[in-house]
């Protein structure tokens, strides 16, 4: 054999061996070697979506996924939507997750909810887990780096561009994860996600565990100062929105169940938060003091302080739709058939989502939430079926 | 930059491409230097000033030294005709005492610094106690010292060196840049192997080009040392770590476990760390010195020694052990016992004939145990490895003549696995000391071994120490493998496993790379670590 050739030859085995590396590697990092929870299975099921085929798109932390159902929304008022959220969410993120938005559709209206804004403490603001939860279900794309680089130690930013270097030891966590797996393969098998990310339970919240404050909060005009990096980082996302004439943006609080807690400090910091909003011109909507419009019941809607129950969801959600559809006039996009084959397919499955969330409460009132992982399609199918 | 580190990965792809692309051929030397003492910068650089003193200490000694010979043997020959006998020898007395003065003042400079930085508090510690324990009211004040990155290493390579060069069985190195690559040479600085002037100096200093065999072999080497560092010991240790930080509080079938588990752990970590050091330097053309041979199949103490770590115990064979047992003292000793009434008798014979080699075994083993650590317990360490190896030597007629009247045959299977096991648990009874915080907390084992065996508060003990079953099964499996490599290896001396793989049909031998770096990968302990109680939602 020539010498050439033999370095060819070599070459090419080599390049063979890395690249099946490589690829078993990503394949590990995508699907059994991650950090799995529903958060996963929603940003996941944000990347499927079409091109272009959301009409409106949620940015912001847990109750943006309990509190609004795309499918209820979609059954309604007829525009599709989705919820780009992931738990505990802290501010720095809503930028980038707006970038991922604007990278993938063109919605005709983006709203944000600010809960992300209003933490407080370091550990909130910076913990690994909160920025995981996003970050690690992007892409590895600019937007993503973008972020990585300004916010994340550069001896970590490492694990965050290869996440399989921290999430290698999940292999000890099996079976546990397979819920998720098995999620992860339907959605990606089906090329779609039937909840749209949404993530909630029947069970209410006793109220009496708390002194309530939010009959007062309607004329509540304390103010609390925001974290000072939140506050740059809020204003570094306004200014954005303002340099690039994003002039489909809208933001809001949605409504908690406000004690003398630390839900009462989020409501002051709300309320400087949409002082910022307003010096930047933009629509803000707190809800914090809209409860009578939109006729919550804090006693049987919520599932706990932050949260709210598939009752509570369904009620914020049409009174979100309409207020999207009266004021903003979104207007359904035109999907092709097979588009609106799934949208209707998703909007009956919700409907057996709710009986099934309501059927689990019944039979265990200590009932955790009910997402779309592999385990529960299962059951809700069974229950149907069953019917 | 620790060699299971994803910067040493880099580090060392940039150096090998620097390497073999480097123009000047001849010159490929300088690379490595460059290499190794980046690497050394980078993760000690506070502590340079240390390696740097013993290279140029070292390197002028030599030098010192090398023109004390040269110059001598002028002289001799110039007054070859003139000089009687007894003139020629009282010259060459004066020429061996200079030059042992101008050796030992290298040994005293390096050995000192290495014996002040490792000894110094525990020296300061054992004193204050006995002057407290006389009710004194003093105290030598501890140092806030720190070890620079493999002094003893480099130090024991050094002083290598410094004595062949006196023995005349080395020339010293000219060139201070070729002497300080010696030195320094990155993939052994760390942790060994202790190498020998004459067998490495001439491979780092020659021009390589890039053998593709080589290669293959040395990143296969590396593979295989990843994975016995990163998958097994990396592992074990979270186990024997949770033992020793609370030592007292386990049952004694915890400890007997946490022995058992220390034995596989510290072979893989210390073998595991030396097959990426060979690995490595494989890849540069350079063949280092094996340090571990299959320790654990050895069938007796003396065996052990010779197979483990192989090049401090050649080290010590060489530069201690002879010296002290060929020494006038020793032998004349041995000649006074032979000559006595009690070398007359068949036990004083062989005790007066195996008395050089038995003091300077026990010598040697002891000063091994004090060169492990500055501790008490490194002395008990060493004076159970010393004591069994002189007894052994000592004993040798005894046990012959037990095998004979018993009609064991020596040679048989069962009296193989025997004496395997049995060199096994004296090797065992020596890591009670290096498990074990203290000298006390070791007698403490030792007595825990015998009255708190529990099974079952050793079961649910051992499932607390921060490993899972899943954790364990893999530590078995990984021990398994060893196990089945170092049979094959122990019945084929001639053929390295990487050889044999090499003979192998291409796919397989893919397939088994391939499965090697997916291992280490996926059940490596590296990174920050991930534990899903971090991601429960704690914060809406």
């Amino acid at each position: 054999m020539s010498k050439r050739k033999l370095y060819f030859k070599r070459t090419i085995k080599i390049a063979s061996l890395i690249l099946a590396i490589a690829l078993v590697t990503a394949f590990c990092q995508q699907y059994l070697l991650c950090h799995f929870d529903y958060n996963k299975l929603l940003m996941n099921g944000f990347y499927l979506e079409d091109k272009n085929s959301l009409d409106v798109v949620l940015i912001g932390a847990s109750e943006t996924y309990t509190d609004f159902s795309p499918d209820l929304a979609y059954e309604e008022y007829g525009f599709t939507s989705y919820p780009v959220a992931t738990g505990a969410a802290p501010v720095s993120l809503i930028k980038t997750q707006l970038k991922e938005v604007l990278r993938t559709q063109s919605p005709k209206l983006i709203v944000i909810e600010i809960n992300g804004v209003l933490y407080r403490g370091k550990d909130s603001l910076t913990k690994e887990s909160n920025l995981r939860k996003s970050l690690d279900n992007m892409p590895l794309n600019a937007n993503k780096i973008e972020y990585i680089k300004n916010h994340v130690a550069i001896s970590d930013q490492f694990e965050y561009y290869l996440p399989i270097t921290k999430y290698h030891s999940v292999w000890n966590d099996y079976p546990e994860p397979l819920k998720y797996v098995k999620g992860l393969f339907a959605q990606n098998f089906r090329g779609y996600t039937y909840l749209k990310g949404v993530r909630t339970q029947g069970n209410v919240y006793d109220t009496k565990q708390v002194k309530m404050l939010n009959a007062t909060l309607p004329k509540d005009e304390n103010r609390e100062n925001l974290e000072e990096t939140s506050e740059a980082d809020f204003r570094d996302l306004l200014q954005y929105i303002k340099d690039e004439k994003l002039d489909n943006i809208i933001f809001m609080r949605l409504p908690h169940i406000v004690a003398k807690s630390e839900n009462y400090g989020r409501y002051k910091r709300c309320n400087t938060a949409g002082d910022i909003i307003s010096e930047y011109g933009f629509d803000f909507y707190n809800f914090e003091r809209y409860n009578d419009d939109i006729g919550i019941d804090f006693t049987k809607d919520y599932y706990n302080v932050d949260h709210m129950n598939v009752e509570g969801q369904q009620k914020m959600t049409r009174y979100l739709s309409e207020l999207f559809v009266n004021k903003y006039g979104i207007t359904p996009t035109e999907l092709t058939e097979k588009q609106k084959e799934k949208w209707d397919t998703c909007a009956d499955y919700y409907h057996k989502y709710v009986e099934y969330v309501k059927y689990v409460a019944k039979k265990d009132p200590k009932a955790k939430e009910v997402g779309e992982d592999g385990n529960t399609l299962v059951k809700i199918a069974k229950l149907s079926k069953s019917k | 930059m620790t060699y299971t580190s994803l910067n040493f990965i880099i580090f060392l792809c940039v150096s090998v491409l620097v390497y073999f692309l480097f123009p000047l051929k001849k010159y490929r030397w300088t690379v490595l230097l460059a290499a190794s003492y980046f690497f050394y910068l980078f993760i000690g650089y506070k502590y340079v000033a240390f390696i740097l003193f013993t290279t140029i200490s070292t390197y002028l000694i030599a030098r010192w030294l090398n023109s004390i010979s040269v110059k001598s043997k002028k002289t001799i020959k110039a007054h070859k005709q003139d000089w009687d006998k007894d003139t020629k020898k009282k010259y060459k007395n004066n020429i061996k005492i200079k030059k042992r003065l101008v050796m030992a003042l290298d040994l005293v400079l390096n050995f000192g610094i290495l014996a002040f930085l490792k000894y110094y508090n525990f020296f300061a510690g054992s004193i204050n106690d006995l002057l407290n324990g006389f009710g004194a009211d003093v105290s030598v004040p501890a140092l806030g010292l720190v070890l620079p990155l493999g002094i003893s290493f480099y130090t024991f390579q050094s002083m290598g060196y410094i004595v062949d060069v006196y023995r005349e069985k080395t020339e010293a190195e000219k060139n201070p840049f070729k002497f300080a690559l010696f030195v320094s040479f990155f993939p052994q600085i760390v942790q060994g192997p202790i190498s020998i002037y004459d067998q490495l100096a001439h491979q780092l200093y020659e021009p390589h080009s890039f053998d593709f065999t080589r290669f293959k072999y040395g990143v296969e080497l590396i593979i295989w040392g990843f994975f016995k560092k990163l998958v097994i010991a990396d592992r074990a240790v979270i186990a024997i770590n949770a033992v020793t930080d609370n030592y007292n509080i386990y049952s004694g079938t915890t400890l007997t476990f946490t022995i058992l588990l220390y034995a596989l752990q510290l072979y893989a970590d210390f073998s595991g760390g030396i097959d990426i050091s060979r690995g490595v330097a494989q890849i540069f053309g350079i063949d280092m010195m094996e340090n571990f041979r299959r320790p654990y199949f050895s069938k007796d103490i003396n065996e052990y020694w010779r197979r483990w770590h192989i090049s401090l115990g050649g080290w010590f064979k060489n530069y201690l052990f002879y010296p002290v047992a060929m020494s006038e003292l020793f032998i004349n000793t041995s000649k006074k016992m032979k000559n006595s009434r009690f070398g007359k008798t068949k036990a004083g014979a062989h005790i007066a004939k195996v008395f050089p080699t038995s003091v300077a075994s026990f010598l040697v083993f002891f000063i091994v145990g004090i060169w492990h650590g500055a501790s008490w317990k490194y002395v008990g360490f060493g004076l159970w490895n010393g004591g069994i190896i002189m007894l052994s030597v000592l004993m040798k007629p005894v046990f012959e003549w037990t095998i004979a009247k018993l009609h064991i045959n020596a040679k048989s299977a069962l009296y193989t696995l025997f004496q395997i096991l049995r060199t096994f648990l004296v090797v065992l009874v020596g890591y009670v000391f290096d498990v074990a915080p203290s000298f006390m907390q070791a007698m403490h084992t030792f007595k825990a071994f015998f009255v708190s065996q529990s099974f079952s508060a050793g079961w649910s003990e051992i499932s607390e120490l921060g490993l899972g079953k899943k954790d364990y099964l893999v530590i078995l499996g990984g021990a398994f493998l060893i196990f089945v490599i170092s049979v094959i290896q122990e019945r084929n001396s001639k053929t390295t496993i990487r050889e044999m793989l090499d003979r192998k049909p291409f796919i397989l031998k893919w397939l088994v790379l391939f499965v090697g770096i997916m291992t280490i990968i996926i059940f490596g302990i590296y990174g920050s670590g991930y534990n899903a109680a971090d991601f429960v939602y704690m914060q809406f």
